[in-house]
């Protein structure tokens, strides 16, 4: 009896010491008693004041509203409408819920700077851990978790336009540029990736042998995104690229961008069609510039306006692998990076989109 | 033994002793290769008559059958001359071979078996001719192109595989919006500029889903489950003469359910010499056979 008395007490002794240990934290310095089921909600200001400080290129007299959009590349409006959409699948719930350091519930809130920081920045998931007081396998089990959510959620944010919204685009296609019934531009790039070792085919090897996956894109007026495919391997050409897409066999068999044929003022009529680079082929709703051999002075002028307009893809692209740098990150498995395009295109495209209305209507403070 | 031996006097000599502790008449070494049959045909100068037509061992009267097993063991081994035994030989020599053999493709399954030759006559012998080619153009669902491309589901993806030798083989994993399903699987043939495309189907996304799952931290099942795939699925690429007919497609699906319930070492073991398969399945047992050695040593 004695015994077993004494080892009750040596339980008790260091159930006491893990608990002692898990307030003062690593450092040994006391924490204010928190109560574990309450969410962590104020890590924003602690998180900002960490790493301002941090980011010594950075002006100093940038306001919170700029630093936020910096960290993350969203604004607190659009984070907020994202962080609604994710919050059925992210929330935490003792006792399985995930925790920070301190041992507190991670938020929804938390959770999605987490992940968008992990993906903005491309930096390790440690450093990322580090910097929110969270350990590297909860960076990796919320940014996955996020991403699974955020494709399934918002999924409906990428999607070809539907008559109206396409009109508006025409509209404004024409405006800025002149070209009628232009309904978007398609361009393409690489995501340079690590093959896993079984997986050593040259198929992936690009052109400037780097193992990459194609990405192809439809853009708007706006930059945003309309159509996405990507998965295939990089060594493909950007001509085969296109011709395996979905897009390819819609409007070849007249399900996609068959609408209203506009008249010309000069005579003649023109379809609905899409802008694209010489690497691309002309065809009757994909509409490319004049090779050099054949520019004369009357078609030089043609292809200074389709250079104007392919230009919003290259821009839209730019602005995606500029600013998620996790895509210029080699990832070494070929899903994830899928998952990870996915996600960004619909927080970046779409979404920001619907958010300026949203963030209006609600009139939203953050 | 073939025949009980005779009873001989004791004085007899070792050679008569040794022929009829064999099955032999003693003392007559001119019929040595007439005593088998004069155990099993009481007159062994009668020549059998030979078969009107191809002659199925199974469908022999047993004690014929085994007196034409003997002889022709018999014949095989020594030089009889020419007997009565040839015709039986070359009957059931014959019987073994298609009367009109032509090429079948590797069966990667035995749920294709039973349609595959129906099938090949009317398609399967054009898929291949059309994939062949080098910058041909694709059609398959009517949505295929120009530029050596094809597209589209390939409903018998194992007789096409036979005309992609020589290429490269990706399995990826695409992402298109325009389509209904976001998310799918392609498998990918490359030979220099020319590029096909397959779906993927069965049995490799099963695949590909345990190994994910694995990746995204499953439990020890999981492995076991992956390690199950992968003797299935090396057993499915054995040589195309132990998947000839139907029969031995059933033993296949029957080695198959024996793995799912968990083989023993001597069962594998067997499974092995029948199949020519790898030894895959061997070397996860390996461990115990070294720990017992380790014991006993």
């Amino acid at each position: 009896m004695k015994k077993k008395g004494a080892q009750e007490n040596t339980k008790a002794k260091k159930m006491k010491m893990k608990m002692k240990k898990r307030r003062t934290g690593i450092s040994g310095v006391p924490r204010p008693a928190v109560d574990p089921g309450v969410p962590d909600s104020d890590w924003w200001p602690i998180f900002h004041r960490r790493n301002c400080s941090s980011s010594p290129g950075l002006s100093s007299d940038m306001d919170e509203e700029e630093w936020f959009k910096h960290f993350f590349r969203l604004s607190k409006g659009t984070f907020s409408y994202i962080c609604s959409l994710v919050r059925e699948d992210l929330i935490s719930r003792p006792p399985s819920g995930l925790i920070n350091i301190e041992g507190r519930l991670l938020s929804v809130e938390k959770q999605v700077a987490i992940a968008l920081r992990r993906l903005a920045s491309g930096e390790s998931q440690v450093s990322v851990g580090e910097s929110f007081g969270v350990g590297q396998s909860t960076v990796s089990q919320v940014t996955w978790r996020f991403i699974e959510a955020l494709e399934e959620r918002g999924r409906h944010h990428l999607k070809w336009p539907d008559g109206k919204r396409m009109q508006e685009i025409k509209e404004k296609f024409e405006a800025s540029c002149g070209l009628p019934n232009c309904c978007g531009v398609i361009d393409a790039t690489h995501i340079t990736m690590t093959l896993p070792a079984v997986q050593t085919s040259d198929d992936w090897c690009d052109q400037v042998n780097n193992y990459s996956m194609f990405m192809q894109g439809v853009v708007d007026d706006e930059l945003r995104f309309l159509d996405i495919v990507t998965g295939w391997p990089g060594g493909l050409t950007v001509s085969k690229l296109l011709k395996f897409s979905g897009l390819f066999r819609l409007c070849e068999s007249g399900e996609r961008l068959a609408g209203n044929v506009r008249a010309l003022a000069g005579g003649g009529d023109a379809r609905e069609f899409i802008v694209g680079g010489a690497a691309y082929p002309l065809l009757p709703w994909l509409i490319t510039p004049y090779k050099n051999d054949m520019v004369k002075s009357s078609t030089s002028e043609f292809n200074r306006v389709h250079e104007s307009v392919r230009l919003f893809a290259v821009k839209a692209f730019s602005q995606l692998k500029g600013g998620w740098r996790i895509l210029n990150k080699e990832t070494n498995c070929i899903q994830r990076l899928h998952f990870v395009i996915t996600t960004i295109l619909a927080t970046q495209s779409s979404v920001v989109g619907k958010l300026i209305l949203w963030e209006r209507s609600r009139g939203i403070t953050f | 033994m073939l025949c009980s031996a005779p009873t001989l006097p004791s004085s007899a000599n070792w050679l008569d002793r040794l022929r009829s502790a064999r099955g032999f008449p003693a003392s007559d070494a001119d019929d040595l290769d007439g005593a088998p049959l004069a155990d099993a045909n009481p007159n062994p100068n009668t020549v059998p008559a030979p078969p009107s037509g191809p002659v199925a061992v199974v469908s022999m009267p047993p004690s014929r059958g085994m007196h034409e097993i003997v002889t022709s063991i018999l014949s095989d081994l020594f030089e009889m001359g020419e007997t009565e035994r040839e015709p039986v030989v070359e009957n059931r020599r014959s019987s073994r071979k298609q009367p009109n053999p032509r090429f079948l493709p590797c069966l990667q399954d035995g749920v294709r078996a039973s349609s595959l030759d129906s099938r090949w006559d009317e398609r399967g012998k054009e898929g291949l001719e059309e994939n062949v080619g080098v910058g041909e153009v694709g059609e398959e669902e009517g949505r295929g192109v120009g530029d050596g491309m094809e597209q589209g589901a390939a409903e018998g993806d194992e007789e096409e595989e036979e005309g992609l030798i020589g290429y490269s083989r990706s399995e990826v994993t695409i992402i298109d919006t325009s389509c209904e399903v976001w998310k799918f699987e392609k498998l990918v043939y490359r030979r220099k500029d020319v590029w096909k495309v397959r779906d993927r189907k069965g049995k490799g996304r099963g695949k590909m889903r345990k190994t994910k799952k694995r990746k995204l931290g499953g439990s020890e099942s999981d492995v076991r489950g992956g390690m199950k795939r992968k003797v299935l699925k090396l057993s499915n690429e054995m040589p195309n003469s132990a998947k000839k007919d139907e029969k031995n497609h059933q033993n296949e699906m029957g080695v198959i359910g024996n793995i799912e319930a968990g083989p023993s070492f001597s069962e594998l073991v067997a499974r092995k010499r029948d199949t020519g398969g790898p030894s895959v399945a061997l070397v996860k047992v390996m461990p115990v056979k070294i720990k017992k050695t380790r014991v006993f040593s």
